[in-house]
């Protein structure tokens, strides 16, 4: 009689399979929207402006539910917060497609929608993925990141799609069923907050380990106990101010990027085209740092991306127009989002895995609400001088500095990665 | 006041709905008749993503007697 085998697969991944199916869905959605703006302005008779107006508030609201939702996770588990936000959002969404009036709407979509997004990406992700990985959390971080990437390039267009052939409401629905009927089922059957709750270890090292609630976890010198202790540290400052250098390029070129083409003379065609290219240089970027990261110094990973995307910023000062939004693309592409699992996963390093939550929570809002202010500023620019020039110079400057910041983090001397370890043991 | 409302409510979509289009008319463009063919792979291989991932994790808990 032989003895019954294994899975092959560590269980982590599937973890990770269902975050990246959730970053899929979180981002398509969220980008989509923009797709109804003509139908609503036409049966609500309002302005681009007022429905631009709703955006804007949602994504400073999600940016101040970030940390809300970071501790949540730390709390109760990432399993409850990301099924339930994804159960939320699902009945959001139908909402958002019956909406009889712009004020429903933007109650709708600020108050719920944003709200509930802030539990699905991605302090909650980051979180729980540093608990089943230690060894290999970029990688695992990077793959749930590229749901994001990926979401963008199947939703959207299943979205346009939708409300060409079936109308608004219909397309909505069938999201909304998606996000809960299928999306909040995945989550909660799949996932599972750590790794000892199926009595495993991370990555699925060291063999069978007693069941319990926590895995035991190494923990650097600066391991904290409270979020709000980080702060009393340089190596929060430095990602911190760096991930919200990260949110106003990125928020900038999201926003900007057609109204900059158009500003030197490039159609909204080919500019389209050319962000479908970045978006998508993007995936190979976010899937191939994250590997990297595993094997090299996080921060200067980090640093070399934020250095990386600065030549970008400034090529496009220096380059013709029309080639210099094609190698814009490319350049600014690789190093996307691959800032977000590495600064997820040295966070959790050095400030350990049992607040990762918070952490990584009040590090997004600051990269959201840098990134709102930025586009602000930048259309109050464009509007005043008619140029985007200094938009991209002051990015490419805010980028040498976050290089600099990334580059700074004394990462040997507080990651546990590098620190003597000390493992803090699990809960039964 | 009012110019500050104006330019935020022009200047912060989260993705320029213009960009958005621009990307989708282009794709539709260069799939022309095959498009809802690709759109609608694409959907299919989220759902079956979905229910397989599903499948596949209840296995390997099994697998481990949880």
């Amino acid at each position: 009689m032989s003895a019954r085998p294994g899975p092959r697969l560590f269980y982590g991944w599937y973890v990770i399979g269902a975050l990246f199916f959730m970053s899929l869905m979180g981002v398509g959605g969220r980008q989509g929207f923009g797709l109804f703006f003509p139908i609503w302005q036409e049966r609500f008779d309002v302005s681009i402006s007022a429905l631009s107006a709703i955006a804007a508030a949602g994504w400073v609201v999600n940016g101040l539910s970030q940390p809300a939702a970071g501790a949540l996770t730390d709390r109760f588990g990432g399993r409850r917060v990301m099924s339930g936000s994804m159960a939320v959002l699902g009945v959001g969404a139908v909402g958002v497609g019956l909406a009889p009036n712009p004020w429903v709407l933007g109650v709708l979509y600020i108050g719920v929608i944003s709200t509930a997004m802030a539990g699905v990406m991605y302090a909650s992700a980051t979180s729980v993925a540093s608990r089943w990985f230690r060894r290999r959390r970029g990688t695992a971080m990077s793959v749930l990141a590229a749901g994001g990437s990926v979401g963008g390039m199947v939703l959207v267009p299943l979205m346009a799609f939708l409300l060409e052939r079936a109308g608004l409401e219909a397309a909505w629905l069938v999201i909304g069923a998606a996000m809960g009927l299928v999306g909040a089922p995945v989550l909660a059957l799949v996932v599972r907050d750590d790794p000892a709750q199926l009595g495993l270890s991370p990555d699925g090292e060291g063999g069978p380990a007693a069941v319990g609630s926590r895995a035991p976890q190494a923990e650097g010198p600066l391991a904290v106990e409270r979020w709000q202790a980080a702060y009393r540290t340089a190596p929060m400052w430095q990602l911190s101010l760096a991930y919200v250098v990260c949110g106003v390029t990125t928020a900038t070129i999201a926003v900007h990027f057609i109204p900059y083409a158009a500003s030197v003379g490039v159609s909204t065609s080919t500019a389209a085209l050319a962000f479908g290219l970045l978006a998508f240089i993007n995936l190979l970027g976010v899937l191939g740092t994250g590997a990297l990261g595993d094997r090299l110094l996080r921060r200067d990973l980090l640093g070399l991306i934020y250095a990386v995307r600065g030549v970008a910023f400034a090529l496009v000062l220096v380059l013709p127009a029309g080639v210099g939004l094609w190698v814009f693309a490319v350049v600014a592409g690789s190093s996307w989002l691959a800032t977000v699992p590495q600064t997820s996963a040295l966070s959790a390093e050095i400030y350990g895995v049992r607040v990762a939550g918070a952490v990584a929570g009040m590090m997004n809002m600051a990269h959201q609400l840098g990134g709102a202010a930025a586009v602000l500023l930048a259309g109050l620019v464009f509007d005043l001088i008619g140029s985007y020039a200094p938009t991209f110079a002051a990015g490419a400057i805010l980028l040498v500095i976050a290089a600099a910041l990334s580059f700074g983090v004394r990462e040997r001397a507080t990651s546990s990665r590098f620190a003597a370890t000390q493992m803090v043991p699990g809960e039964a | 006041m009012p110019a500050l409302l104006t330019v935020l409510a022009h200047h912060s979509e989260p993705t320029d709905p213009a960009l958005l289009e621009g990307l989708l008319t282009r794709a539709e463009h260069a799939l022309g008749g095959a498009w809802p063919v690709v759109v609608g792979l694409g959907a299919l291989g989220v759902a079956v993503f979905a229910v397989g991932l599903v499948v596949l994790a209840r296995r390997a808990r099994s697998g481990l007697g949880r």
